[in-house]
Order: C-alpha cells, then sequence, then structure tokens
C-alpha cells in the first residue's frame, strides 16, 4: 500500500484501536497489523512520534502501570477529545473515500 | 523483570535505545517506553514456534524497529519546541552572537597584519577578508547548534534570558565600534566609504539584511537539519551568497553606482571572496552529508555483521 496514504492516516488508525480500549506501545502494533491483515507493513519504532504528538495535542493521556513482567508499561487511552477527533476524522474520510470512489467510477464507466 | 530476556540483552535493547535521545528531560521516560517494547517483542519471538536464538530475536528486533537516526529525527520535530522562547528573542541573540564573533575576528586580523605586513598586498586582502566572513559564519554556526542543543536539553542558555532590545543594542554597539574602523580601510582597499546616500543606504541595508539571513538561515538548521542533500546545498548556496553580501556589498556598490561600471580590480575581489565562500559552503556541506552517510554505513554494517 501507497506509504504516503498509510503515513497520512497513522493517527486516525491508532485513535481507533485506542477507542476500543487502552493499550501500550507494542500491543497498538500488534492489534494495528492484526486490523491489516497484511496490507501494509509497519517500522513499529514510527509508532511513538504518532503517539506523543497524539498526546501533545490531547487527544490521548498516559499512564504508568506495572505488567506482570515486573517492568512498567506505559498505557495510552483516548480522551473525549480524541474521540470527538476520531469521529471528525472518520467523517472526513468516509467523505474524501467516497469522493474518490465517484471519480474512479466516472474514469472507468 | 521479564526472566525470558537475559541481562546481557537487556543492556543491548538499552544501549539501543540511548541512540534515540531527543535531548530533553524526557529522555528517560522515553527510553523506557521503547526498550519496553523491544523487551516484549523480543520475548514474542523468543516464544513463537520456531526456533530462534536470542541473538536472531535481537536482530529481527532492531530491523523491525527501524532506523533510530530516522526516530530520532521524528521524535526530535516533536518535542523541539518545549522551551517556548520567541523567535524575535533567538533572532536577536543570534545577531548579537554573530557580531560579537565577527569582532572577534577582526581585532585578531588586525593582529595578524601588524606582525604580518605583507598581508596587506591585493591577495592577501581578498584572502584575509573571505577568512573571516566564512570562519564568523562557522564560528558563531557552531556557537548557535551548541545554544539551541542546551535549549531543547531542558536549559535556559544566559544569552537567552536577555531582552531582545539588551541583545540588539549589544549588536548595535559591536556593528558601531566596526564600521568606525572599517577592515578594509587597513588593506588601503576600496572598502564601504560613503560616496553618497543611496550608496550609503544600500550598502546599510545589506550589511543588516545579509547577517540577518544567515540568523535565520542557521535558526532553521539548527531546528530542523536538512534530511536531503539538495536542500543542504541550496542552504549552502545562500549561506555564501550571505557572505558574499556581506564582505563586499559596499566595494562592489561603490563604482556600481557612482559611474556605472566597477572596476575589474573590485569584480575580481568580488568573484573571487565568492568563489572561496562557495567553496568553503560546498566542502563543509560535503563534510556533513558524508559524516551522515559514514554514520548511516556504519549502522547498517553493524546490524549486518550480527
Amino acid at each position: 500500500m501507497n506509504k504516503e496514504l498509510v503515513g497520512a492516516s497513522t493517527g486516525l488508525l491508532v485513535l481507533g484501536i485506542l477507542a476500543r480500549s487502552a493499550s501500550y506501545g507494542y500491543e497498538i502494533v500488534k492489534r494495528l497489523n492484526a486490523e491489516a491483515e497484511g496490507l501494509f507493513l509497519w517500522q513499529e519504532g514510527t509508532l511513538y512520534p504518532v503517539l506523543h504528538k497524539l498526546e501533545k495535542a490531547g487527544l490521548v493521556r498516559t499512564q504508568w502501570q506495572d505488567a506482570d513482567t515486573g517492568r512498567r508499561r506505559k498505557y495510552y487511552y483516548i480522551t473525549a477529545e480524541g474521540r470527538e477527533a476520531l469521529t471528525e476524522r472518520t467523517e472526513e474520510w468516509n467523505a474524501f473515500n467516497q469522493m474518490v470512489l465517484r471519480l474512479g467510477e466516472v474514469r472507468n464507466g | 523483570m521479564d526472566d525470558r530476556v537475559s541481562s546481557e540483552t537487556r543492556k543491548q535493547i538499552q544501549a539501543l535505545c540511548r541512540k534515540i535521545s531527543v535531548a530533553h528531560h524526557l529522555d528517560a521516560e522515553i527510553q523506557e517506553e521503547l526498550s519496553g517494547h523491544m523487551e516484549d517483542k523480543l520475548a514474542a519471538y523468543l516464544d513463537g514456534e520456531e526456533a530462534l536464538s536470542e541473538q536472531d530475536a535481537f536482530i529481527l528486533v532492531r530491523e523491525h524497529f527501524g532506523d533510530p537516526a530516522a526516530l530520532k529525527g521524528l521524535l526530535q520535530d516533536v518535542h523541539v519546541h518545549e522551551a517556548h522562547v520567541s523567535l524575535a528573542r533567538r533572532l536577536a541573540v543570534a545577531f548579537a552572537v554573530t557580531t560579537g564573533v565577527h569582532a572577534v575576528f577582526v581585532v585578531a586580523a588586525r593582529a595578524l597584519l601588524h606582525v604580518w605586513p605583507a598581508l596587506r598586498g591585493f591577495g592577501g586582502f581578498q584572502a584575509l577578508l573571505a577568512v573571516i566572513a566564512v570562519a564568523t559564519a562557522v564560528a558563531s554556526w557552531l556557537f548557535l547548534l551548541r545554544l539551541q542543543r542546551g535549549l531543547a536539553a531542558g536549559r535556559t542558555p544566559w544569552l537567552l534570558t536577555r531582552r531582545p532590545a539588551y541583545l540588539a543594542g549589544i549588536a548595535a554597539v559591536l556593528s558601531l565600534m566596526q564600521s568606525l574602523a572599517p577592515i578594509s580601510a587597513e588593506f588601503g582597499a576600496s572598502g564601504p566609504v560613503m560616496g553618497s546616500m543611496l550608496v550609503w543606504r544600500l550598502t546599510m541595508v545589506a550589511m543588516v539584511a545579509s547577517p540577518l539571513l544567515q540568523c535565520v538561515l542557521w535558526l532553521w538548521w539548527c531546528d530542523r537539519p536538512p534530511r536531503r542533500v539538495r536542500t543542504a546545498v541550496t542552504v549552502a548556496g545562500v549561506w555564501a551568497l550571505c557572505i558574499w553580501l556581506t564582505s563586499c556589498a559596499g566595494a562592489f556598490l561603490r563604482p556600481g553606482v557612482l559611474s556605472g561600471v566597477p572596476s575589474p580590480h573590485v569584480i575580481a575581489q568580488s568573484l573571487a571572496v565568492l568563489a572561496y565562500a562557495l567553496a568553503c559552503a560546498l566542502a563543509a556541506c560535503g563534510l556533513y552529508a558524508v559524516a551522515r552517510c559514514a554514520a548511516t554505513g556504519l549502522a547498517r554494517a553493524s546490524i549486518a555483521r550480527r
């Protein structure tokens, strides 16, 4: 899949994952990969700049928690603002998707 | 602690994460989060169906994680504006530093002329003028880069606590001191002698605009170092033009405005300074590119060896 397309929607994908339940970095990647079903492959480290950007924007909040392995894990929770942003961006995506499909039909039809 | 990961591998993971430092007070927390991710991934490989050695699993983790230098850049982009220092203040600091450094080099050049009078000839003049301009640019850039890194690490350098007006005052005094006794007069060359009001205005605009443009360029480079060779080369070219403008604008403007045609002597001087500055800028840019490629190559070689 086109890298720029994936890059532009990374924040939206992460918010979508966190809207289901709070999670930490490694688990977020696992869940995204499971959802992607081989459509794209993550450079896992690049998730963190996205997460930190969302945190700075107030769309997610974080909390350190002790894991059963004895280490600490930083959990990410979606905020109310994050949910609003997710709704807005999903609507934007839908509108954009509709437009692309319409134009594709015209070209192919 | 997770018993499946040995302390040796854990140290390797932590060493890898330290490379992703963003020179920030959140470094420890960010590194803990990243190393936690890597340990989770490592444990997942070790629990998998394929029989992987611990070392093999670590190589896979590093490969999947991506280039630490690229990640460092992305994280720095996110965390760079923590200090909230205004652009006006940073510009004033850059301007004061540039002027101060230039004053130091001018004094050093005068001392050199006393010791070595042969430098007063034509060739010596153009060489020393260009050396002062380039040395000022390089020294100021290094100083400002250090200042920016301190700022990004959460420290507020003394200069950045001063008011812009105070710094502008210092820069103005230093500029005035230099303009009262221009360096070119020492060599008997055609310096920025104020032949008419138009020449004076144009010279002053060039002399002020050029260092300011250089300051903007440096601040931008410190904030977001260029990642493409084309950008770096373009910046180096603009930088060289700034140096040329600062060094030669006065000498070039005077005959151009008064008689319509600059003398061949002035054109030769001017072009020599421009060529010298451009060569220095491109050389610096080339060294930067080589160092960056070498660092990437070493990282790749290190991964391949393992």
